[in-house]
């Protein structure tokens, strides 16, 4: 998506003195998206193990409620370091990021990791389930469980695609 | 000047021409690059600190290792294949580059961290490890002689059960990242020859 609003937008954003600095600063972008890649692997790294966990292969021993209550919150502060680096790369580069097809399917994308995450939390954090049985336990439950995990890993896959591709579109 | 041959010979390559020249391939390419790496760099971020105890607590570093690991080593291989072909479309002036230079020097010193961790320290390392700031909640209550002890105690157990290990190679690794991403602003554009 690209229309005139949003490109008159980047070009006022652009202009400002704080997008300005940092156009001519030799280090800001470098250091902010080394800050951004490292929240990726985190964010990216603590949904890997809640998919894991529903899938079966990662910390059986311990209740999905509590993996998932651990590491969606790594996941909550990751998500606010890329939010405020990617404040930064989109002040410095507006029409690079905003105006740019693969940003927008990145965040479309980050959008959808939400909404399964969201669904994973409803179906599989209900108190009258014990969870500190194995999940392989709950045959019926554990199908349902797979395909979401699934689809998570390929949610962040593609936004780790989306965002590479972010310097070619 | 025979490796500068040898890599001008890896840049004329079929497989190098390809990838620079191809609209696609090279993002793709550094796409998967990215993916591998990043997960690579979790899992053994997540180990080095559970080992470290600094985080993963509640659980034995022995079993999150037997975890983690292979996805640690499946993650590196696509990072090295693709790392690889990334690297003969610019040969020449990726190893000409020095942000390039220190990052393979790192891989280097990780790797053989990795080597002396594995066949000296594992053993030990893995159930034994303990808390890196385990002797501070000591000074507050013991006196300063015994809690001197405490910590020459601690740093000597730091030492002889290996977490240093972990702690080089958690070091390295964001090392690693800083340099790769610094490559990107640093290298010369492709030439075509």
């Amino acid at each position: 998506m690209r229309n005139a609003a949003l490109n008159e937008f980047c070009l006022w954003l652009e202009d400002t003195p704080l997008s300005q600095d940092i156009q001519v600063s030799d280090w800001i972008v470098p250091v902010t998206q080394i800050i951004h890649i490292l929240a990726v692997a985190t964010a990216l790294f603590s949904c890997l193990l809640i998919a894991l966990r529903l899938i079966g292969y990662f910390a059986l021993e311990q209740s999905f409620s509590s993996v998932f209550h651990k590491y969606t919150r790594i996941f909550k502060f990751a998500l606010l370091v890329l939010f405020l680096s990617g404040l930064v790369l989109i002040i410095g580069e507006p029409s690079r990021s905003l105006a740019n097809i693969s940003f927008q399917i990145k965040m479309l994308l980050l959008l959808g990791v939400f909404i399964n995450l969201h669904f994973i939390g409803r179906y599989f954090l209900p108190p009258q389930i014990d969870w500190k049985t194995p999940l392989d336990v709950y045959a019926p439950s554990n199908l349902y469980g797979k395909v979401l995990a699934t689809m998570l890993i390929v949610l962040l896959s593609m936004i780790v695609f989306a965002g590479r591709w972010i310097a070619y579109t | 000047m025979e490796l500068d041959g040898l890599l001008k010979w890896i840049f004329d390559t079929t497989l190098a021409s390809a990838v620079r020249e191809n609209d696609w391939l090279f993002p793709t390419i550094e796409s998967v690059h990215v993916l591998a790496v990043t997960v690579f760099l979790g899992s053994i971020v997540w180990v080095d600190l559970t080992i470290l105890k600094l985080a993963n607590q509640e659980r034995e570093p022995q079993r999150v290792a037997k975890e983690l690991l292979p996805i640690t080593w499946v993650m590196f291989f696509f990072a090295l294949v693709s790392g690889l072909v990334l690297f003969t479309s610019n040969a020449v002036n990726y190893a000409h580059n020095i942000f390039f230079q220190f990052k393979m020097l790192l891989l280097l010193f990780a790797g053989l961290n990795m080597v002396v961790f594995q066949t000296a320290f594992s053993a030990r390392a893995l159930p034994q490890s303990q808390h890196l700031f385990e002797t501070t909640a000591h000074l507050k209550t013991r006196d300063l002689k015994r809690a001197h002890d405490d910590t020459k105690s601690a740093v000597w157990s730091f030492l002889r059960s290996g977490q240093w290990s972990a702690l080089i190679s958690f070091l390295i690794w964001l090392s690693v990242i800083v340099l790769g991403r610094w490559i990107g602003f640093s290298i010369q554009p492709t030439f075509v020859s």
